[in-house]
């Protein structure tokens, strides 16, 4: 089936959230689905993949012929990230009778723009969408309960794919003495001043030790935090998960993904915000510790409550298997396949 | 036929039930399950520990459904919290509802398509606004075959808009991978709307909830009313104003408005008193059980007021 995938990312954040979905590993696991995929970035120029058959980029944006062109070739029109950029696309995919497809992430605030022009331009084009596919359940609710897609027939759930293969990591859990916590990367808007306004908070400061992987933000606020945080320097994924005892999420980011699933294979515990992506993964506390978001007070309860229990944590760490298969580029692969498939199907029973 | 895992068929289906007081109305609930068109893979009826000499179990047999009984101890075990237990290692969704409420053929069914199609959806509670009257001596075997008594279109249609939910009888739905750690409440025998909101509450924080108007079910009434009027009055009263005693809810969005809730109430049994005269003297005491309410809320208002004045 031939579809084309089109990127709308309005800034650098959405820009990363979008880059798993245009992996050569995951373009590469469409294409064993029977996909073939065509690539359009109507934002970004140059560092698309060369593996893609087709990759169009901002050069030729506002060749809306070509567009419409190569929309007419296609089936189905699987769009991600800002939707005030995607509403023409929207219109033209149905109007030359393409399946429209969305990905939903947790990278727009659509509900705190919903009444600028834009969004609401947006949201009547959004009419022609008859899929969603997203992240995670919160995310798509936000957007149906702001009145988007109104006239969506269905909703899948596809986590973003990993870029890295995860096999059987070796049972590396130590019983320490004390446990280690670790927070690595992404320590932008103030993630790291609420983590060390949580970690002031709880009490016995002797009884764990926090490390946390320096980037060049962090490295700043060094010399204000506590005697027993340390810093590293941000390194993998795997190497850094296999330094910590406890993995904190301090806000929901699907950038986090892959350290989340790498503690779970690792059996290590995790510990982080209620809502998102990672909550759903850690199955809503059955397989880690979930705190209020945005609440210091409540991941510092958290990280009391994983130090006091530290000598007979309360997991089976069971289930680390069924997360890996979820954000694999083969299962996200076979959901896109799905829903491009029904897609089909609907609009061939429509006809 | 397409080879997707989230087809309905896919889902499978658990019914919670809670028995209270009526072994004619659980009968009755019982038969119309298994009338459905697709059957759930397990029924649980729950009953208040004491209360199990209700079931009448090798009748059960008859009914050709996977029954299990369990009871739930009135004070600290919710209902909810039992079936949603006995449930969550064997179903993946799971179907809440009170003795007497009669589901239609398609009812199981719709939802499972529901929640395959929308994989976002995490809880639904459909009001069940129609009802079915009974006489008072209608055999066991005729109650769920429905009766010529029910309502008309205009009767209906009020009933969906402006009646007191607490004062309708409810189905709720749960997609169950989603519902880990929720915190169920029970407040009484009378308040299942109450209890199902306040479970809402709490899911919508992990996907799409919905409030709607059962279309596939109704709601069994035997014409004689043999709860306790003034006590129904107090209880919904009562713990409409102390909701928060139970559970912290969240304070912009809540399925629950105990103010409009009362203010309905009120003005409904105020209604049926001066419009109806069959029911004149029930209404009259719903409202003493609600006034009474009212006033012993106002009392420990301003004992708790004085106390802290006192400590100050």
């Amino acid at each position: 089936m031939k579809s084309i995938l089109v990127f709308a990312a309005a800034d650098a954040h959405a820009r990363e959230m979008l880059a798993p979905y245009r992996l050569p590993s995951f373009l590469s696991s469409l294409r064993d689905e029977n996909i073939e995929p065509a690539i359009v970035d109507l934002t970004a120029s140059g560092e698309l993949p060369v593996s893609a058959p087709l990759v169009i980029t901002a050069a030729l944006r506002r060749n809306r012929g070509t567009i419409k062109e190569l929309l007419q070739a296609r089936r189905v029109v699987h769009t991600f990230g800002d939707v005030p950029l995607l509403a023409s696309i929207w219109r033209n995919a149905a109007q030359a009778g393409c399946g429209v497809v969305h990905s939903v992430t947790g990278a727009s605030n659509v509900v705190g723009r919903a009444l600028l022009p834009k969004s609401l331009w947006a949201k009547h084009a959004s009419r022609y969408v008859e899929a969603i596919l997203g992240s995670n359940r919160g995310a798509i609710r936000d957007y149906i309960e702001a009145g988007f897609f109104a006239h969506a027939k269905f909703s899948m759930i596809a986590r973003p794919p990993l870029g890295i293969a995860i096999g059987a990591e070796p049972n590396v859990q130590q019983q320490a003495s004390i446990p280690t916590f670790g927070c690595r990367g992404h320590h932008t808007d103030g993630v790291l001043d609420f983590l060390v306004a949580a970690l002031k908070l709880v009490g016995n400061q002797h009884l764990f030790r926090v490390l946390i992987a320096q980037t060049a933000d962090s490295a700043a606020f060094s010399s204000r935090f506590l005697a027993n945080i340390s810093f590293q320097h941000l390194r993998e994924s795997r190497n850094f998960v296999r330094c910590v005892n406890v993995l904190i999420v301090p806000k929901s980011d699907d950038r986090a993904i892959e350290d989340v699933v790498m503690a779970l294979r690792q059996n290590k515990i995790v510990i982080a915000p209620d809502g998102g992506t990672i909550s759903e993964l850690l199955q809503f506390g059955r397989s880690g510790v979930l705190f209020k978001a945005g609440d210091a007070y409540a991941l510092a309860r958290a990280i009391n409550n994983v130090t006091a229990c530290w000598n007979r944590p309360p997991f089976d760490f069971r289930g680390g298997e069924s997360v890996v298969d979820q954000v694999s580029p083969q299962q996200v692969a076979r959901t896109f396949a799905r829903a491009y498939q029904k897609v089909g199907h609907e609009a061939k029973a429509v006809a | 036929m397409m080879s997707d895992r989230n087809t309905h068929e896919d889902l499978s289906v658990g019914v919670v039930i809670s028995a209270r007081s009526d072994w004619r109305l659980l009968h009755a609930t019982l038969q119309s399950i298994a009338r459905l068109a697709s059957q759930p893979a397990l029924v649980i009826v729950v009953l208040p520990r004491g209360r199990e000499y209700l079931v009448d179990q090798p009748e059960f047999a008859g009914l050709q459904l996977p029954i299990r009984v369990l009871a739930a101890d009135a004070l600290e075990d919710s209902w909810l919290a039992v079936g949603f237990r006995a449930m969550a290692p064997i179903v993946d969704l799971a179907i809440f509802l009170s003795e007497g409420t009669i589901v239609q053929r398609d009812c199981v069914k719709q939802v499972q398509c529901r929640y395959a199609a929308w994989e976002d959806l995490v809880g639904i509670v459909d009001v069940v606004a129609d009802t079915i009257k009974v006489a008072p001596n209608t055999e066991n075997s005729g109650l769920a075959a429905g009766s010529q008594m029910r309502n008309g279109l205009l009767h209906s249609l009020l009933r969906r808009r402006l009646r007191a939910r607490s004062l309708m009888p409810a189905v709720l739905s749960v997609r169950l991978a989603a519902s880990g750690n929720l915190r169920f409440v029970t407040f009484s025998t009378f308040c299942d709307w109450m209890s199902y909101a306040v479970c809402l509450d709490q899911l919508r924080a992990r996907g799409r909830t919905v409030v709607g108007v059962a279309e596939q079910a109704r709601e069994l009434q035997v014409s004689t009313e043999r709860r306790s009027a003034f006590e129904f009055g107090y209880v919904l009263y009562d713990r409409l104003s102390r909701i928060d005693d139970y559970i912290d809810r969240p304070v912009e969005a809540s399925y629950l408005n105990p103010r409009t809730e009362k203010v309905k109430l009120f003005v409904e049994q105020a209604l049926q008193y001066l419009l109806s005269p069959d029911t004149r003297r029930h209404a009259m005491t719903t409202l003493k059980g609600m006034l009474k309410a009212r006033r012993d809320t106002k009392m420990r208002e301003r004992a708790i007021q004085r106390e802290l004045r006192d400590l100050a």
